[in-house]
């Protein structure tokens, strides 16, 4: 009789043990995380990059008008400072090209490219006034940061003040001005007083949101995110070294390719840490909630997409001629970062974001 | 005594094994049958629901497949420029509607219509003059061709644009709501050159891409199970293919699939059309540049890159339904049904079984549509026949995805010129054949069109 009593303890221990899961305490924690994930990146994140976007477009205006009155190689020069700083802030804000900078295609009329030289010059011999609405009215490859750049670096990346026409000049200041004009309206389209998209993110999950849950306000992010590493990889420096032509190249008269591409990776960073103009909660947060491993592994394959872009002192150029092999182990890089969000990122927010 | 204990340790061990295994197996989170609910594109279904949700690749695809995808996807994106020493094979326009296919098409989505007086980036109008060729396509206008390019490059006139204002009127549902629809009035503006009086014209909303390899895919006898052009049934509604010309084949009498009129009928003779006519992009399909003067004989992108635009058409994924379990999603559905829609936007299809590509053969799919043209009355007519089509039929507009068409193009517009500002709108536009849905759906109490509209936006 105590045999069949052990017989029978034992039999409860190994059914009880076998079925014994770790218990789901983290579900109120997830909440909490989500819920800080979506404040924060509007106001960490979108807000403050498209403000600092905006401000400097106004300064890169500044500049130029300041050399289209006075057109020395010294205001070229600041011109060409600013039109780098401002790129900065631009390639960041890349990362979150969703919602109205998407549906009202205001993304082409920022950064188009190739630029149509034929076009320019077409533009430059009329006798058309440059006015905003006629600048407006353009195609988007005849105006936003690449005309600006073919202005003031121009083929070569040597150009010198008295080299422009005043013709030139009056287009240049009049693009500028768009530009001013299309980046304050992206950060109108988000803040409060404008068309308050940042809004939409955090109220995620309730009635009045276009995301009716959280996860579909997550996911949009993470994608954007990812969207802009693909490009980096597959488009922008992928085409180019795909069929090796120079003239696919994003930024070929500043040679600031390079650190466009890094720029957009940090802009990628910023989304996943949340870590733009103050460290706020990020997707980080959540990866580091469930698999603390996976976390790591983002973060140090950001970096080290970051930091292989930054390493480059060839001109893209000329990179995707000459140093080849180093550019395919940059793709790869990319590809494999990528590869890590779609495979593992999004299914830990699918699965484990319920609401 | 030993033989009964090692009876004892047989039978407990039997016990213990049958009760792990049914003690710790997972309950089902759905039933068979609500999971494949949500798999609108079968194993070509994606779990997305993020703006990027109509641009993503579908499963099964090989390495070089999905690098083949990929090189369609570049030049879907690209920004196509005048040819200079930059770009000296492939120059855009003269004429043209867009730089690119995915200003059109952004985020693989829908187009936007304007707001009343303002210009339009997305969309384009078909011309042509009573008549057909010797393809059966409409006449094209002479010094137009068969679409107005409202843009030009630097130096060439545009033919033309079009103004779009809308007129409003009331519709009042049987529990006395108010519907306010907006009717579209559209005047020729600045053209180039005199345009004839009898010319005929289709304003064309640009349609979501995703889903188009499952469309192509879709079995015949799956599309002509639906047919009933002489309404046998007497159910009021017929249901007609529209047979057209493939310009790759040189085929006639080939089921239309693709486009508000189902005047295509297959993927790659879209996209040969498309570069053609919307950016002024040559092909070997077409090798005539489609400019005012219609010069031209030059092939400026090769096979190799129509292929994988077409192979990257082909291969987007359809995303998955979302909510099908919630309770007034039923509800919804079953109106949907009980009201007549499903007549015309038929739920199921089966794909053919297609053993070179399997990733599309042989998927049961839900598009929410029987590719057939239908006519649906005065008030949705736009007067221009092609090929079969009549000016009052239109082809049944799959409705996979349009739950998600504000997240992805942040508007809800429906409809071949995107009238509809929503659901409701869209379906009190239905007339002819589907007058008879639109008038059950009338009658619906608020909570009843609630649940219907829930149920579409679930798709």
């Amino acid at each position: 009789m105590k045999n069949y009593l052990y017989i029978f303890v034992l039999y409860a221990i190994l059914v009880s043990a076998s079925c014994h899961r770790k218990p789901e305490v983290i579900v109120p924690a997830v909440n909490t995380v989500t819920a800080n994930i979506l404040n924060d990146f509007p106001t960490h994140i979108a807000v403050p990059n498209l403000l600092d976007l905006s401000n400097k477009s106004n300064e890169l205006y500044n500049s130029i008008q300041t050399f289209v009155a006075n057109p020395t190689d010294a205001n070229l020069y600041t011109t060409q400072q600013t039109w780098y700083a401002t790129r900065k802030i631009w390639e960041q804000s890349e990362a979150f090209l969703f919602g109205p900078v998407s549906f009202k295609g205001l993304d082409p009329a920022i950064d188009d490219w190739p630029i149509s030289y034929t076009e320019i010059d077409s533009v430059l011999k009329s006798s058309n006034t440059f006015t905003s609405a006629y600048i407006q009215n353009l195609n988007t490859t005849l105006k936003g940061f690449h005309p600006i750049e073919y202005m003031i670096f121009g083929l070569g990346g040597a150009r010198k003040a008295n080299e422009l026409t005043s013709r030139q000049k009056d287009y240049l200041l009049a693009v500028a001005d768009n530009l001013k004009t299309i980046t304050a309206q992206m950060y109108t389209e988000w803040q409060a007083q404008g068309g308050n998209y940042a809004l939409q993110v955090s109220s995620a999950g309730t009635s009045t949101s276009v995301y009716k849950t959280r996860k579909e306000a997550l996911l949009e992010i993470t994608n954007s995110m990812i969207g802009i590493i693909s490009e980096v990889g597959e488009a922008k420096i992928g085409e180019p070294y795909t069929v090796i032509d120079s003239m696919l190249e994003e930024s070929p008269f500043s040679g600031n390719s390079w650190k466009d591409f890094a720029m957009n990776i940090q802009g990628a960073k910023n989304v996943y840490m949340c870590s733009y103009s103050a460290a706020g909660s990020g997707l980080h947060a959540l990866t580091d909630l469930y698999n603390k491993s996976l976390d790591l592994k983002i973060i140090q394959k950001m970096d080290a997409a970051f930091n292989n872009l930054n390493a480059y002192t060839t001109k893209f150029g000329k990179a995707i001629y000459n140093e080849r092999p180093a550019v395919e182990s940059t793709v790869q890089i990319l590809t494999d970062l990528k590869k890590t969000l779609e495979d593992e990122l999004i299914p830990l927010i699918q699965t484990k974001v319920t609401n | 005594m030993i033989k009964t204990k090692l009876y004892i340790y047989i039978a407990f061990i039997l016990l213990a094994t049958t009760s792990i295994i049914y003690s710790c197996r997972k309950p089902q989170a759905l039933e068979d049958s609500e999971w494949d609910e949500r798999m609108s594109g079968g194993d070509c279904t994606v779990f997305d629901e993020s703006a990027g949700a109509f641009g993503n690749v579908i499963n099964g695809l090989s390495d070089e497949d999905r690098r083949v995808h990929g090189v369609g996807d570049g030049f879907f994106d690209k920004t196509f420029v005048p040819v200079s020493t930059t770009s000296p094979a492939v120059g855009l326009g003269p004429v043209f509607n867009q730089l690119s296919c995915v200003r059109c098409h952004i985020n693989a989505g829908r187009g936007t219509p304007p707001l009343s007086g303002q210009p339009y980036q997305s969309m384009f109008f078909k011309l042509s003059v009573p008549g057909v060729d010797t393809h059966g396509a409409p006449l094209p206008v002479p010094g137009y061709g068969a679409q107005l390019q409202d843009k030009a490059i630097a130096g060439t006139n545009p033919e033309g644009t079009v103004m779009i204002t809308y007129n409003y009127i009331t519709e009042k549902l049987a529990d006395g709501t108010d519907v306010q629809l907006r009717q579209p009035i559209y005047q020729f503006a600045n053209l180039y050159t005199s345009m004839p009086a009898n010319v005929l014209y289709s304003p064309r909303v640009s349609r979501s891409n995703f889903g188009m390899g499952l469309i192509e895919a879709i079995s015949e006898e799956s599309i002509l199970r639906n047919a009933d052009p002489n309404d046998i049934n007497g159910d009021g509604i017929s249901g007609r293919v529209n047979y057209v010309y493939d310009y790759i084949t040189h085929q006639g009498n080939c089921i239309g699939r693709i486009g508000w009129k189902a005047a295509v009928p297959n993927i790659k003779n879209q996209v040969a059309k498309a570069l053609n006519e919307d950016i002024g992009i040559t092909t070997s399909i077409f090798p005539i540049e489609y400019e005012t003067t219609q010069q031209g004989g030059k092939i400026e992108l090769p096979d190799s890159i129509v292929n994988a635009l077409t192979f990257y058409m082909k291969t987007l994924a359809v995303p998955a339904r979302r909510n099908v379990k919630d309770e007034t999603v039923r509800t919804g559905k079953k109106l949907f049904i009980v009201s007549g829609c499903v007549k015309c936007h038929a739920d199921k299809h089966e794909t053919a079984t297609d053993v070179s590509f399997k990733p599309l053969s042989g998927q049961i799919i839900r598009p929410y549509s029987d590719f057939l043209l239908h006519d649906m009355g005065l008030a949705l007519a736009d007067g221009r026949p092609e090929f079969d089509a009549t000016g009052n039929e239109w082809r049944t507009p799959p409705l996979w995805g349009i739950g998600l068409n504000q997240r992805v193009n942040g508007n809800t517009n429906l409809l071949h010129d995107g009238r509809a500002r929503n659901y409701i709108e869209a379906v009190m536009w239905h007339g002819g054949e589907a007058q008879s849905a639109k008038d059950n759906f009338k009658k619906l109490t608020k909570a009843e069109r609630d649940a219907l509209v829930k149920f579409l936006e679930s798709l």
